[in-house]
C-alpha cells in the first residue's frame, strides 16, 4: 500500500467519519473498523478519491445507506426533530408547571370556602389566573404539536428523555428501581388525598356519622380507582403526558392541603386568619360591647369611623360539630351574642346573648 | 421485479447465514454474500446490517491482528444469533413455500 493508497483511503474515511459524526465516537470506530479493509482493497485497485468514488458512491451516500441498514437515525430527521422535540418538551414542562399552579389554586380556593385560610388579594389572583392561563395555552399549543404524526416518537427518542425512560423501566437501575418501588406509595396517597378533599366540607356541614361515611364511600371508589389508572399508565408509555398532567394537578391540590393543614396547626381553631373584618391589637374581633356615661350597657348600636364608614366586624357563631365558626358576613351592629367553647367538652359551643360583664367607669365628668 | 427490495427482508437472515459455521470480518461477509451470487446487495448495507445485529446481541466480535495490514474485527454467532437464525430459517422456508404455492396456482 503506497502512500497515494493511504491518501485515499483516508480522505474517504474522513468524509464517512464527518456524515456519521452525530453517532457515538465508539460506534462510528467499530464501522470503520469494518469498512476499513474493504476501502484499502478498493483502493489498492482504483488508487484515487474520483475512482473509489465511482465505484462506491459518495461518502455521504455510503454513509446514509449504512445508517438505514444499522437503523441509526436520519441525520436531516434528527437535526430539524432535535429541536422541535425539545421545544415541545420545554411546551409540556410548561403545562405542566402551570396546572401545578392551577391545582395549587383551586386547593386554595376548595379549602377557603369550608376553612379559614387567607384569600389571595385581588391583584395577586389575577396574576396567578393570568400564569395558569398562559400556561395552559402552551399546553394546548404543544398537545396540537405533539399528536401529529411520529412527534411523540421523536421526542421520545431525545438522549435525555430516553435515558430517563429507561432508567424508570430497569427495575435494578438505582434511582429508577427506587422510584419505581414508589409508585404503589404514590397511588395510596392521592386516593388519600381524594378522600380528604371530597370529605372535607361534610366535615364542616355534615354529622360526624355523615363525615365518616363519607370518606368510607370516597375511599372505596379512589383507592381501586387510583391503582386501575396508575397500572393503565404504567403500560402505556406511549402517552405519558397526560398522566403526567393529571399527577401534577392532584400534587398542587395535595400541596395546598399540607399547607392548609400546617396553618391551621400552627394557628390553633380559635384564631382567624383573614384580611377582611375587624381586629384590636392584632387580634380578631367579633363582637363589641358599648356603656353610656353611668356605666349602663348600651343594648343595641352601630359603629361609624371618622369617614362615616360602618366599622364591619365578622360573625361568630357555633358551627356544625358544636364548634365555634367564624362566617364570611360582616356588619357594623353591636353587641351580639357571646361565644363561649370549652375545648375538652364536646359540642361545648354556646350563644349568649346580653351582656355579659358589667364595667366600673373613671371617676370623671362625661365628655361634652 | 427489483431484487435490492426482496433482499432487505431478508439480510439478516443472509447475513446470520453466512457466519453461521464460520467467523467472519466485515468485507469478509460481504464477499461471502456476493459469493453466494447476492450481487445486488449494497457494500453499506451489509455493514450496517452488521452493526445492527450485533447490537441487538445476536453477534459477538473480537479483533485479530493481521499480516496483511491493520487488525481485523471478526463477528461470530453467539446463542441468540443462532437460535434467531433458526427462528428466522423457518419463518422464511414457510413463506417461500406459501409463496410457491400461490405462484404455482396462478400460472
Amino acid at each position: 500500500m503506497n502512500s497515494s493508497t493511504v491518501d485515499t483511503v483516508e480522505s474517504y474515511v474522513d468524509a464517512l467519519k464527518k456524515a456519521l459524526s452525530d453517532l457515538p465516537s465508539s460506534e462510528v470506530e467499530e464501522i470503520l473498523d469494518d469498512v476499513r479493509p474493504q476501502l484499502v482493497d478498493v483502493a489498492a485497485e482504483l488508487p484515487t478519491i474520483e475512482a473509489m468514488t465511482e465505484r462506491l458512491g459518495t461518502p455521504e451516500k455510503y454513509a446514509a445507506e449504512l445508517r438505514a441498514a444499522a437503523g441509526y437515525p436520519n441525520t436531516a430527521a434528527t437535526a430539524s426533530a432535535d429541536w422541535s422535540a425539545r421545544l415541545a418538551v420545554l411546551g409540556l414542562l410548561i403545562g405542566v408547571g402551570s396546572v401545578l399552579l392551577g391545582g395549587i389554586y383551586l386547593g386554595l380556593v376548595w379549602f377557603r370556602m369550608f376553612t379559614r385560610i387567607s384569600p389571595l388579594g385581588e391583584a395577586e389572583r389575577t396574576m396567578v389566573l393570568a400564569v395558569i392561563a398562559a400556561g395552559l395555552t402552551v399546553l394546548a399549543i404543544t398537545v396540537v404539536f405533539v399528536r401529529g404524526n411520529g412527534r411523540m416518537a421523536r421526542i421520545a427518542a431525545l438522549p435525555g428523555l430516553r435515558r430517563a425512560t429507561s432508567a424508570l423501566d430497569d427495575a435494578d437501575h438505582p434511582i429508577g428501581g427506587y422510584l419505581r418501588s414508589l409508585q404503589p406509595g404514590w397511588w395510596l396517597v392521592r386516593a388519600l388525598a381524594m378522600v380528604a378533599v371530597v370529605s372535607l366540607p361534610v366535615s364542616t356541614f355534615g354529622s360526624p356519622v355523615a363525615w365518616a361515611c363519607t370518606i368510607v364511600l370516597v375511599g372505596l371508589l379512589a383507592l381501586p380507582g387510583s391503582v386501575y389508572f396508575g397500572k393503565r399508565a404504567a403500560r402505556n408509555r406511549r402517552s405519558p403526558w397526560l398522566a403526567i398532567t393529571a399527577n401534577a394537578l392532584i400534587v398542587g391540590i395535595l400541596l395546598t392541603g399540607v399547607f392548609v393543614v400546617f396553618k391551621q396547626a400552627s394557628q390553633g381553631p380559635a384564631v382567624v386568619y383573614s384580611a377582611r373584618g375587624l381586629t384590636h391589637d392584632g387580634v380578631d374581633t367579633h363582637n363589641l360591647y358599648a356603656f353610656d356615661g353611668s356605666g349602663r350597657p348600651i343594648p343595641d348600636f352601630y359603629l361609624y369611623d371618622q369617614n362615616g364608614k360602618p366599622i364591619n366586624a365578622r360573625h361568630e357563631v357555633c358551627g356544625p360539630w358544636g364548634m365555634p365558626k367564624v362566617e364570611e358576613r360582616t356588619d357594623n351592629r353591636f353587641p351580639r351574642n357571646k361565644v363561649t367553647f370549652d375545648s375538652r367538652v364536646a359540642r361545648s359551643c354556646r350563644e349568649i346573648p346580653g351582656v355579659p360583664f358589667s364595667v366600673a367607669l373613671p371617676n370623671s365628668s362625661p365628655p361634652r | 421485479m427489483d431484487t435490492s427490495q426482496l433482499l432487505k427482508g431478508v439480510l439478516d437472515l443472509a447475513v446470520l447465514a453466512v457466519l453461521r459455521d464460520k467467523d467472519g470480518y466485515g468485507y469478509d461477509v460481504l464477499r461471502r454474500l456476493r459469493h453466494g451470487a447476492l450481487t445486488e446487495i449494497g457494500d453499506a448495507s451489509v455493514y450496517g446490517t452488521l452493526r445492527r445485529l450485533y447490537r441487538a446481541g445476536l453477534l459477538t466480535s473480537y479483533v485479530q491482528p493481521s499480516e496483511e495490514g491493520p487488525h481485523r474485527k471478526y463477528y461470530s454467532l453467539n446463542e441468540l444469533g443462532r437460535q434467531r437464525l433458526a427462528e428466522s430459517t423457518k419463518t422464511w422456508r414457510e413463506f417461500a413455500a406459501s409463496l410457491d404455492e400461490l405462484i404455482g396456482e396462478s400460472e
